[in-house]
């Protein structure tokens, strides 16, 4: 059986082009499927930086087990690392439409090209988004937007926080666990609460953790 | 508060694997389209040095190309009718395959029957011949022919995956395997590979499509298979390149008109339905085989001489 008669070189780049083609799908398909949440692949094919914030955002339920060892009575709490966030501010008001002003919010952070851009944050896919001050009176909070840096970030206009090294209570949202605190086992003590996002290359979220400043005292220890 | 956004913070926060096939799928059918184009593009340079290039053959190439436009605005009609068709009808499905990367697998491998079966199907049924013949009818085999489809054929695929539905698998994971096991097509329309080992084995090969494409009588009806060629063999439908076919239907098309291409086979089965005689006869050209005549005492009148392609 033989094919008609082709030039050898572009057969031969022909050949190469499907070799090319099908090295490049399995590249595509293997990103997708490093990030895939049950995949084997899931911590193979993640950076060392990547590897951090696995280990920062995704691996609360092996912190978990060590808190319930070291510490009897804070079953529940993770203890979170500190960090240093580089962050802008906003004011959130409860009174309106909260998904709005969160999606101003965030659009304000992506358009912040000295933060974005700058060389000192430690990974551009996880944001940090900090709850604090929150005014009974007329029902607002400030908002932090920001990222993790790993240098001093050469700008006066942003905010710059340093989340202790504590146990904290892991949840989904903080505004939920606020607004349901009362289903919590922990009193709140509503400052420095915090969302870490994970995004993809696209600026999607992947996954949100929440986590929740809780009173020292009875029953936490 | 606003309970939406808690809704939607809800709904969207938690990555899915879900969310991630249906993108991959995507991405990789827009990235074989862009290596399509090269393949296409290399094929004729490769004619055309070669001199095999003809008026004939370039009127074929873009007559295949054309069929697109009619076929992709249905393709987005019925592709949008499938995707809330068969997310309501899952919602109402009381047993639910669990989300995994196994499963999707196993949802690959059983789209790719499905596969077999419906392009089986689309040969053995008249009434889904005159869609699928459109893919028949070029007398040039090239990646364009890959692109060459009836405006009907989204119709029928979505119609033979709802097996894949009601066993409870989610339909992303079904329309994404759709996607691929289409994607993994444009590859095999070419005369430029010849056989490939122990590949040709387990896996559909631009050989095995060869002679699915072929006039020649021991190739009519033979390659069904999607992304594996197992299935034919196991049903017996499987042929081995042994000569370069001759492509086409058996019948060649009057014209490279993109319109006479749709609507060639529609005309010829009109023209049957208008000469048969009752209910039965007429059941019998729209759903039996192509080239099914009813059986009469003339015994000259059994012979099956419109047999399309293959």
């Amino acid at each position: 059986m033989a094919l008609p008669a082709h030039n050898m070189f572009l057969r031969g780049l022909y050949l190469l082009l499907i070799i090319g083609m099908f090295i490049f799908m399995s590249i595509v398909i293997r990103g997708y499927w490093a990030q895939s949440p049950d995949s084997l692949d899931a911590t193979q094919g993640i950076s060392e930086t990547d590897a951090y914030y696995q280990y920062q955002v995704d691996g609360l339920e092996q912190q978990i087990e060590k808190a319930e060892k070291s510490v009897k009575s804070a079953v529940g709490l993770a203890n979170r690392p500190s960090a240093n966030i580089a962050a802008k501010q906003f004011l959130l008001d409860l009174n309106q439409s909260v998904d709005g002003q969160m999606a101003a919010f965030w659009r304000a952070l992506f358009e912040d090209d000295i933060l974005f851009n700058s060389d000192a944050i430690r990974n551009s896919r996880v944001v940090f988004q900090i709850y604090d001050n929150y005014d009974h009176t007329s029902n607002t909070v400030s908002v932090f937007l920001g990222f993790e840096i790993i240098k001093v970030l050469k700008s006066v206009n942003h905010h710059y926080i340093q989340l202790p090294e504590q146990a904290m209570l892991p949840r989904k949202s903080v505004l939920y666990s606020w607004q349901n605190a009362e289903q919590l086992p922990f009193a709140l003590v509503y400052e420095l609460d915090y969302e870490v996002f994970q995004l993809d290359k696209d600026f999607n979220t992947i996954s949100q953790k929440a986590f929740l400043n809780v009173k020292r005292g009875a029953g936490y220890e | 508060m606003n309970e939406l956004w808690y809704y939607l913070v809800e709904q969207s926060q938690f990555y899915s694997l879900a969310d991630s096939l249906e993108q991959m799928s995507i991405d990789v059918y827009d990235w074989t389209l862009v290596f399509a184009i090269l393949f296409l593009t290399v094929e004729l340079l490769d004619e055309g040095i070669s001199r095999r290039l003809n008026g004939g053959r370039v009127l074929e190439t873009l007559s295949s190309l054309f069929t697109q436009i009619p076929f992709y605005f249905t393709e987005v009609i019925v592709f949008s009718i499938a995707v809330y068709s068969y997310f309501t009808i899952h919602e109402y499905i009381p047993w639910k395959m669990p989300d995994s990367s196994a499963t999707f697998l196993l949802v690959l491998v059983m789209a790719d029957f499905v596969y077999y079966v419906e392009h089986f199907c689309m040969h053995k049924v008249r009434l889904f011949w005159v869609a699928h013949s459109v893919h028949h009818s070029s007398r040039v085999f090239n990646t364009a022919t890959a692109f060459r489809f009836s405006l009907f054929d989204p119709i029928i695929s979505a119609t033979f995956h709802l097996p894949l539905l009601l066993l409870g698998f989610n339909p992303i994971y079904i329309f994404a395997a759709e996607i691929l096991i289409q994607a993994y097509q444009f590859w095999i329309h070419n005369e430029m590979v010849g056989k490939l080992g122990p590949i040709e084995w387990f896996f559909n090969t631009p050989s095995h499509h060869r002679v699915h494409h072929g006039s020649d009588s021991e190739y009519i009806d033979k390659n069904f298979g999607g992304i594996l060629i197992i299935w034919d063999r196991l049903f017996g439908t499987f042929a081995k390149e042994e000569k370069l076919p001759k492509y086409g239907l058996t019948v060649e098309l009057p014209s490279k008109n993109p319109i006479t291409v749709q609507f060639f086979e529609f005309g010829n089965l009109f023209k049957d339905l208008r000469q048969a005689q009752g209910f039965k006869q007429r059941i019998g050209y729209v759903f039996r085989s192509p080239g099914w005549k009813p059986v009469t005492n003339n015994v000259f009148n059994k012979c099956d001489k419109d047999i399309p392609g293959d």
